[in-house]
């Protein structure tokens, strides 16, 4: 009986936010050994990145869509 | 408060090189209301492009355990997208500016100050750094 309470419980509080919250601690655990700092100018390669892979994917569907 | 937190956001949080604010921010997130997020398709492809297989997984994992459904990229009207793109935007954040809006969110969060977060004006959100967000909400 506690435990089908338990499982009521869990599931009005919806999302699992402390699973979430672990995941995030379980990952920072891992790449605190790499001990990697991120550069402003590594920032920017990331971001330019991102940019590229996203507007050579977004030009190709938008011409498609225009008949452009 | 709902939120569209930019590819960048993700991969700054849950790539080997860390900005604390991203990383703050999905814990602000974890933490549930008054934040909630939406992500689509092609956001979870470049973030993808962007990690490593365990760090991808460990970013599959936090989006399942705050039980937040990815959107399928097909369903968001292509006129939302559209318009960002008459405004002057990129293919790309201009379809991300348009997903913004075709799920309601109040806030887009990017790092890429340059084509969004400089660029108030062209937007009926708000779009801000993690930092700026955090900045405004949570101190």
């Amino acid at each position: 009986m506690a435990k089908a309470t338990d499982k009521k419980s869990r599931h009005a509080r919806g999302p699992d936010a402390r699973k979430a919250r672990g995941i995030l601690e379980k990952m920072r655990a891992r790449h605190r050994s790499e001990a990697k700092t991120l550069t402003p100018e590594r920032e920017e390669e990331i971001i330019a990145s991102v940019k590229r892979f996203r507007n050579a994917y977004w030009e190709a569907k938008f011409a498609a869509h225009t008949g452009r | 408060m709902l939120l569209t937190p930019d590819a960048n956001e993700y991969i700054f949080a849950f790539g080997p090189e860390p900005k604390a604010s991203c990383g703050l921010l999905l814990d602000a997130i974890a933490k549930g209301p008054p934040c909630a997020i939406r992500i689509c398709r092609p956001t979870v492809a470049e973030v993808r492009k962007h990690l490593a297989p365990q760090d991808f997984r460990d970013f599959l994992a936090y989006l399942q355990s705050l039980e937040v459904a990815i959107d399928e990229e097909e369903f968001v009207p292509y006129e939302f997208g559209a318009n960002f793109l008459a405004r002057g935007l990129k293919p790309g954040d201009a379809f991300l500016a348009g997903y913004a809006e075709w799920v309601g969110a109040q806030c887009l969060i990017s790092e890429n100050r340059k084509d969004l977060v400089d660029h108030p004006e062209l937007f009926p959100f708000q779009v801000l750094t993690a930092e700026a967000f955090l900045a405004k909400y949570f101190r």
